[in-house]
C-alpha cells in the first residue's frame, strides 16, 4: 500500500476522526486502514505514531551540529554525551583526513549559555570540536517505508 | 501556553493511539472532553507547535547513510540547496555556519544508489568541494523535546 505510506509521511489528517478521514482519502474503510497500520506495526516496520513538534516554537532557538574528535576515554565520552537531553542525534562517522571529526551530535538549546555549558562539558572531556550552527533549514527529517 | 496544552504536546509527542477514536482515548488520559481536546489540538497545529502526526519507522539496518557537506559558490547556495531537496533520499538539509555551508543526510538502500546520487550532486553547478561522512554507528536518536521547561 504505497499510497498509504506516502500519505502517512505527510501526516494524519487533522480531523476529529483521523483514521476515518484517511480512509476517505484512500477510498477504503476505517477498519481496513487500521488493519493495514496494525499489520505494519506487527511487522515492526512502524514503531508507533506520534506528533512531531516544532522545537523552535517550544523555545529551542539555538541549534547546532557539533563535530567532535574523540580519541581518548571514548566509551565514557559517548555515555556522557548521550545522557544530555539536548542531544537528539549522535553518530560515529567515517571522516576524511581533511575533516578529522569522528563523532557528530545534533543539539538544540534554548539559548547560547546552554550551548556554552555543553561545550564546557566537551572541554572537560578533552574533546576537540567544531560548532556548526544551523543558519537556515531547507528540509527536516522525512523517512519512508 | 496553558499547562493543559503542554500536557497535550507531551502526550502526543510520546505516542498517538492507533485506535478507532484516538482523541477519545487521549481525552480520557488528560481528563478533558474529546471536543475540548480536539479544539486545542487544532489550535496547536494551526499555531505551528504540532508539525504533523506521523509514523515513527523502525530503522532500516541495511540502509546506507552518510552526512554530506558541500562547499559551494555563495551566490548559488540557495539554488543548490533547493536542487538537493528534490532528492527523496535527502533529509535534514540545512545551511550551517562554516566554509562547508550546505549539510544534509542521504539514506539509500543500495551502494549503487548511493554512488549515483553522490555523483549527481557533485555535478550540480557551483559545488566546489564535498565531504562524505559515512555513518558507522548510531548512538542516540531521540527527537522528543522537554515541553515543561
Amino acid at each position: 500500500m504505497i499510497k498509504l505510506a506516502t500519505i502517512l509521511n505527510k501526516g494524519l489528517p487533522i480531523t476529529e476522526d483521523p483514521y476515518g478521514s484517511l480512509a476517505e482519502l484512500l477510498n477504503t474503510s476505517k477498519e481496513e486502514i487500521l488493519k493495514e497500520i496494525n499489520k505494519l506495526m506487527a511487522e515492526n516496520k512502524i514503531i508507533k505514531f506520534r506528533a512531531e513538534l516544532d522545537y523552535e516554537k517550544l523555545g529551542y532557538k539555538v541549534s547546532a551540529l557539533i563535530a567532535m574528535q574523540i580519541s581518548i576515554n571514548i566509551e565514557r565520552a559517548i555515555d556522557d554525551i548521550c545522557k544530555v537531553k539536548n542531544v537528539t542525534h549522535f553518530y560515529e562517522r567515517e571522516s576524511p583526513e581533511s575533516f578529522p571529526y569522528n563523532f557528530y551530535a545534533m543539539t538544540h538549546f534554548k539559548n547560547e549559555s546552554d550551548l556554552n555549558a555543553f561545550l564546557d562539558k566537551l572541554n572537560n572531556l578533552e574533546i576537540n570540536y567544531k560548532v556548526l550552527k544551523t543558519l537556515k533549514k531547507y528540509k527536516r527529517g522525512g523517512t519512508k517505508i | 501556553m496553558e499547562m493543559i496544552d503542554k500536557k497535550i504536546l507531551a502526550l502526543m509527542q510520546e505516542a498517538f493511539p492507533v485506535v478507532s477514536d484516538p482523541y477519545l482515548e487521549l481525552s480520557k488520559k488528560l481528563g478533558i472532553s474529546k471536543i475540548e481536546l480536539f479544539s486545542r489540538v487544532k489550535a496547536l497545529y494551526d499555531a505551528g507547535y504540532i508539525l504533523k502526526i506521523s509514523p515513527k519507522y523502525a530503522r532500516n539496518t541495511k540502509a546506507i547513510g552518510a552526512l554530506i557537506a558541500l562547499e559551494v559558490e555563495k551566490e548559488l547556495e540557495d539554488k543548490i540547496a533547493e536542487a538537493i531537496n528534490n532528492y527523496e533520499e535527502v533529509s535534514h538539509n540545512y545551511i550551517r555556519d562554516s566554509d562547508y555551508s550546505i549539510w544534509f543526510t542521504i539514506s539509500t538502500t543500495s551502494a549503487k544508489g548511493f554512488e549515483n546520487i553522490i555523483s549527481k550532486i557533485r555535478e550540480i553547478k557551483g559545488v566546489k568541494n564535498m565531504l562524505i561522512l559515512s555513518s558507522k554507528k548510531l548512538y542516540k536518536l531521540n527527537v522528543e523535546f522537554e515541553v515543561y521547561d
